[in-house]
């Protein structure tokens, strides 16, 4: 046999050899043994840990856990493996407690005594809230918004009263101020520690917090490996009690079936992000639980009300009558879900399901279509944002629906990046992507989404009726009078149809079977405060 | 020897600077593409915005001023070794490209080993019996191997060999969890694990390196092994051999012969491979999620990050362009007559 | 009438048909098989339409991920869709984009590698970098680069394909090119007065048209490679539009969950039409090189 045949074989031997030494060496793969930690699988890295500069889930979500928020809900067990929260009960969290003024427009918060930052062992006093308001105008970013949203315009309307009490003037009635101030990014910050790391071109310090938290929240980051993971630490003296898992590590898994995976070996303990395909082939695997809560996030298709055709109210009105909801709810969602009917989700305060005309109609959609002088159809582009299975799934179904009615959509997909920009823009003829109403309240998402030259008014819709219905409610507190406005508001909207409503999906999160305790959120972050390991 | 040198001086020179003009044409190139990516603002500021955030970001990142101004920035920063700052992680993407490296490196140079290893012997083999049943399932291998798409065969092997078998580890990474925690010495896990001295570090890190090489080792190696292949047949049945056969000289001698001769057009396929190699890898670490860059070049175009875009693509050009230069010089050196053609 | 002529049989020799000199360099077996299957693929893709075949891209949502059966031969994707209608389907799209990418790159390589070689000098050294440059670029990188800021439609898919074809054509015409500058039928129609131009498209290009045609095939099985890999990562192919690439993409994620027929029957195809393709540029280039 010639030297170089047997050296030609060497290779193949070689990594046969590995593969057995290898196989009959290594440990088994390690399952997730270790009662107090908590092992999460993440879509993607996180991008910041500076709230007011975060845009995504991701971060805000770690952010939600790291920081200690003004307030938050209160919430109660409903029986069904989880807990939901009572959006019309606030608790004080980093505010233990508040007293309005008769005249409604000024507030004094008392801010809770001995809570410390686990990072440098300061206490958290006064300076730190009002340090949290001087960022919000100085960096001009998401947190102004919510202050200014809350009616409050400026520094001057802050008041330091003491080392633990703060007081606050609003410009105006402010409904909805509670609900602005539980978001993830209302915080107070360690101020000493972000004033040592400010730079002459940066007096916020924002490229030092991209990367340090200064909280005092449940949580605080003992370590990140960038695009890797993260580790979190439990607060041991934070003010209810520190958390069960004393360690949460986020993983960074960027394919929802590796996730998925892993999950089902018992290698992580909870996977986000997962497809409703995903979901489906988990739902009765062993030690594996699918939790599905009923929420207010809704599968929207945008149109651009300022480009033909959708410029017809009559085009918008046909296609909402094409839309095969029933079968999007049993097909993609296994059932899970409920059928939209409005801008205001099924589950949503002062829903009524008697405001919505339409149904699945094809008839009555060409002859709407005839109406409009479309009679033989016509062409159109939706955009979606690249990487979302379940989006395309719809997107496909849908594409099919309105072929059956002449009308030839174009399914596009776009970079997020690309297709965020021309959600602003308006340059989208059409577009889809799943809206989560966070903030029960018609006139809160009425002002973001459907008011004139609303901030996210993505469909360049303008209705000066609507906008009064929005200002209204804006500032009204008594609720028979917010009943009322909210269904002139859903009559003006359905009516209307700047949008179709496809289903109102459930927030749907899959983990092992011994982790209790989950709390659903309204913004559909996961808390990893209240879970623990059980049976 | 000074004629050599002469020849030598013109020789690199002349290669140098073409490395350079495309270099440059390049940058260009890439700039005016990137850049049209999306405008990154909109994604950066989030839907609760104002107008005065969304010019603040603009003039933060420079997009007011002309495109050309713009690419002259560039191009200042580039020749200072600063390319730019990543908008998503907010690290200089030089820092990024240099943690990411070693990942690309260490797979495709194992990819290339692995092929080499087999492509070299089985093509010389074959070029010496080119009509030999041998030579012709060689032949269909190579052929197999080029015509698989790489992102399918890692999917099979990645179903075998994972899903079906569980012999090798889930497609997530580098290394198992526990191990991740071994010195970087070189950020290559395979030598930093022997290094620290742990074992099961080193096998963990093989096993999660062998599908990922395989594929493109199977899916690169067969351009090495038809130019061996070839080579070796044209050189058997040259009229040298030809005589030194006659003239008696021993097989091992003959055979010496002839490798010596295919060796620079082997080498050359073989630089070259490894270029491709450096820059080929991303549909691969997409799917075997293998931390290196063209899975950081892939992350940062979803989030219209331009900056990495541009870095890992200047850098694989600058690798490819050099490792052209290089397989020139040792051709070169092996073959005079290359040095003086124009 | 006749007149009696002794007719010397001379052996004269005629040039075999294009058809022997293929056989003899190759074998029938091998031709047979290999044209035959491109012609079997290319007809099934031209008569996807008419054929029996189920709706590709009907969608059916309570009957998706179904394995292979007698209803469905390759089973059913992620959607609902028949994947063997879909396979046959995406003939079209593949071959289609592939064609009309390699056929640009030709249309402008060639013109451009004649020029080069023709010219010589300065031009020819302009010309040569920048198609190297072309060439240093990381393919799929670009590409995606590229298609991210065009747009992700199906024309900058071909534009950028056919961009990665230009170099090849005008390095493989420029070097036959070279030598033939100073070759007698040029010369003597520099002498008559041609103009520059016409010389190298009446005389030199056609006959560096050969070399072209063999290397087509090639070029259009790296073409279809290219276009599977940037609609795997999404550019590109709209879905539900079949295509090789994007089928793959969508059973990627199942295949872990051991729903295998996704990915591995687009796959399949994929790599059978290369690799055919492969061969049959291998057979056609025996045919110039052995100079039979």
């Amino acid at each position: 046999m010639n030297p170089k045949k047997l050296f030609r074989l060497c290779g193949p031997i070689l990594v046969l050899a590995l593969l057995l030494s290898g196989w009959i060496s290594a440990s088994p793969l390690q399952a997730q043994d270790d009662e107090n930690v908590l092992v999460i699988a993440i879509s993607g890295d996180v991008e910041t840990l500076d709230p007011p500069f975060s845009r995504f889930q991701r971060s805000n979500e770690v952010n939600y856990n790291i920081y200690d928020q003004f307030f938050r809900y209160r919430w109660y067990d409903t029986g069904e493996g989880y807990s939901a929260t009572d959006v019309s009960v606030i608790e004080g969290a980093a505010v233990e407690s508040w007293t309005w003024s008769d005249d409604g427009l000024s507030i004094t918060l008392n801010i809770r005594q001995g809570a410390t930052f686990p990072k440098t062992g300061r206490e958290v006093t006064a300076d730190d809230f009002i340090y949290w308001f001087e960022r919000a105008y100085g960096t001009q970013s998401g947190t102004e918004w919510n202050a200014l949203t809350a009616n409050i315009n400026s520094m001057d309307q802050v008041e330091k009263l003491g080392d633990y009490q703060v007081k606050i003037n609003f410009s105006a009635p402010s409904p909805w101020f509670f609900y602005l101030f539980r978001d993830q990014s209302q915080a107070p910050m360690d101020a000493l520690e972000a004033q040592a790391h400010v730079e002459s071109d940066d007096p916020w310090a924002t490229r030092w917090l991209a990367k340090n938290d200064i909280g005092s929240g449940e949580f605080y980051v003992e370590s990140w490996e960038a695009g890797v993971e993260m580790v979190l630490r439990a607060n041991a003296d934070y003010w209810d009690g520190p958390a069960f898992f004393d360690q949460v590590i986020l993983r960074v898994i960027p394919s929802s079936a590796d996730r998925a995976l892993l999950l089902q070996q018992g290698e992580v303990d909870i996977a986000k992000d997962l497809s409703a395909d995903e979901l489906n082939l988990l739902r009765g695997s062993p030690g594996v639980k699918i939790l599905s809560v009923p929420t207010r996030n809704q599968m929207i298709l945008g149109f651009n009300v300022q480009k033909e055709p959708f410029t017809n109210k009559l085009v918008r009105q046909a296609l909402t009558y094409a839309v095969p909801q029933e079968d999007v709810l049993n097909g993609i969602f296994n059932g899970n879900g409920l059928i939209s009917k409005g801008p205001i989700p099924v589950a949503g305060q002062f829903h009524d399901s008697t405001l919505w005309p339409y149904s699945y109609d094809l008839n009555r959609a060409r002859e709407l279509l005839a109406e409009a002088g479309y009679a033989d159809g016509f062409e159109f582009t939706l955009d979606i944002a690249q990487g979302d299975p379940t989006i395309e799934q719809i997107a496909i179904l849908l594409q099919d629906a309105f072929a059956q009615i002449g009308v030839a959509m174009t399914i596009n997909r776009q970079p997020s990046a690309v297709f965020a920009e021309q959600l602003g823009t308006l340059e989208h003829q059409a577009w889809m992507r799943d809206l989560l109403w966070y903030v029960d309240d018609a006139g809160y998402t009425g002002k973001l989404f459907f008011e004139t030259e609303a901030v996210a008014n993505w469909m360049g819709y303008s209705n000066p009726d609507l906008d009064a219905v929005i200002d209204d409610l804006a500032s009204t507190l008594d609720p028979d009078r917010k009943a009322e406005l909210a269904a002139e508001y859903q009559r003006i909207l359905n009516d209307d149809a700047p949008a179709l409503y496809v289903v109102d999906m459930p927030f749907e999160i899959a983990m092992r079977d011994d982790i209790q305790g989950y709390v659903q959120l309204p913004d559909n972050l996961l808390w990893y405060y209240p879970l623990y390991r059980g049976e | 020897m000074l004629e050599t040198l002469r020849e030598w001086g013109f020789f690199l020179g002349k290669r140098l600077a073409i490395l350079l003009i495309s270099l440059v044409l390049m940058s260009i190139i890439t700039f005016s593409v990137t850049h049209f990516i999306g405008n990154p603002v909109y994604l950066l500021v989030g839907p609760r915005h104002t107008q005065q955030m969304l010019d603040n970001m603009i003039r933060d990142l420079g997009l007011d001023q002309p495109l050309w101004q713009q690419y002259l920035n560039y191009a200042g920063n580039l020749l200072q070794g600063d390319l730019g700052v990543s908008r998503y992680s907010y690290n200089p993407v030089m820092r990024d490209i240099r943690s990411r490296l070693p990942a690309t490196l260490e797979l495709s140079t194992f990819a290339l080993l692995l092929g080499v290893l087999w492509a070299v012997p089985a093509g010389i083999l074959a070029g010496s019996r080119p009509r030999s049943r041998f030579a012709r399932i060689v032949d269909v291998i190579a052929q197999a191997g080029v015509s698989m798409p790489s992102f399918w065969l890692g999917l099979l092997l990645i179903y075998v060999f994972f899903a079906k078998l569980s012999w090798l580890p889930a497609p997530l990474g580098r290394i198992d969890r526990q191990y991740r925690t071994i010195a970087q010495v070189t950020g290559w896990y395979t030598i930093d694990t022997l290094w620290a001295g742990n074992w099961n570090a080193f096998v963990s890190s093989v096993k999660h390196l062998i599908l990922p090489a395989l594929t493109l080792a199977i899916t690169t190696s067969p351009s090495t092994l038809r130019i061996a292949r070839s080579k070796t047949e044209e050189i058997m049945q040259s009229d040298y051999i030809r005589s030194a056969r006659a003239f008696g000289l021993s097989n091992s001698t003959v055979r010496r012969y002839a490798f010596k001769n295919m060796l620079a057009p082997v080498v050359t396929m073989i630089a070259m491979t490894y270029g491709y190699l450096l820059s080929g890898t991303v549909l691969v670490e997409i799917i075997f999620t293998w931390p290196g860059l063209g899975l950081y070049a892939v992350d940062a175009m979803n989030h219209s990050d331009y900056e990495p875009v541009m870095g890992v693509v200047l850098l694989s050009a600058g690798f490819y362009l050099s490792i052209y230069l290089l397989a020139d010089i040792i051709t070169a050196l092996i073959d005079p007559r290359a040095r003086v053609t124009k | 009438m006749t007149t009696a002529t002794t007719s010397t049989k001379t052996a004269t020799f005629v040039r075999p048909s294009f058809l022997r000199r293929l056989l003899d360099a190759n074998g029938l077996w091998r031709v047979t098989i290999n044209f035959g299957i491109l012609l079997a693929f290319i007809s099934l893709g031209i008569l996807a339409p008419v054929l029996p075949l189920q709706n590709p891209v009907k969608p059916n949502p309570m009957n998706t991920l179904q394995p292979p059966s007698a209803e469905h031969w390759f089973g059913t994707d992620r959607d609902g869709m028949d994947i063997f209608s879909r396979t046959i389907h995406a003939i079209r799209t593949d071959f289609t984009l592939a064609l009309s990418s390699v056929l640009i790159g030709i249309a402008l390589g060639v013109p451009l590698g004649a020029i080069s070689g023709y010219y010589g000098g300065l031009l020819d050294n302009v010309i040569t970098r920048i198609t190297e440059v072309f060439q240093g670029f990381p393919q799929i990188l670009f590409g995606m680069a590229f298609i991210a800021a065009a747009g992700n439609t199906l024309t900058n898919v071909v534009l950028i394909v056919a961009f990665y074809n230009i170099p090849v054509y005008s390095k493989m015409v420029r070097s036959v090119v070279v030598p033939l500058r100073d070759v007698e039928f040029v010369q003597a129609a520099r002498v008559a007065g041609n103009p520059s131009l016409i010389i190298v498209f009446r005389h030199i290009i056609p006959n560096a048209l050969v070399p072209v045609f063999a290397q087509l095939p090639l070029s259009c099985a790296y073409a279809v490679q290219m276009i599977a890999g940037l609609s795997f990562i999404g550019l590109g192919v709209e879905i539900p539009k079949p295509e090789w690439g994007s089928m793959i993409q969508v059973g990627a994620n199942y295949m872990v969950f051991g729903k295998w027929w996704l990915s591995v029957f687009p796959g399949l195809a994929l790599f059978y039409s290369v690799w055919v393709l492969n061969n049959i540029s291998d057979i056609l280039k025996s045919l110039w090189s052995k100079r039979v």
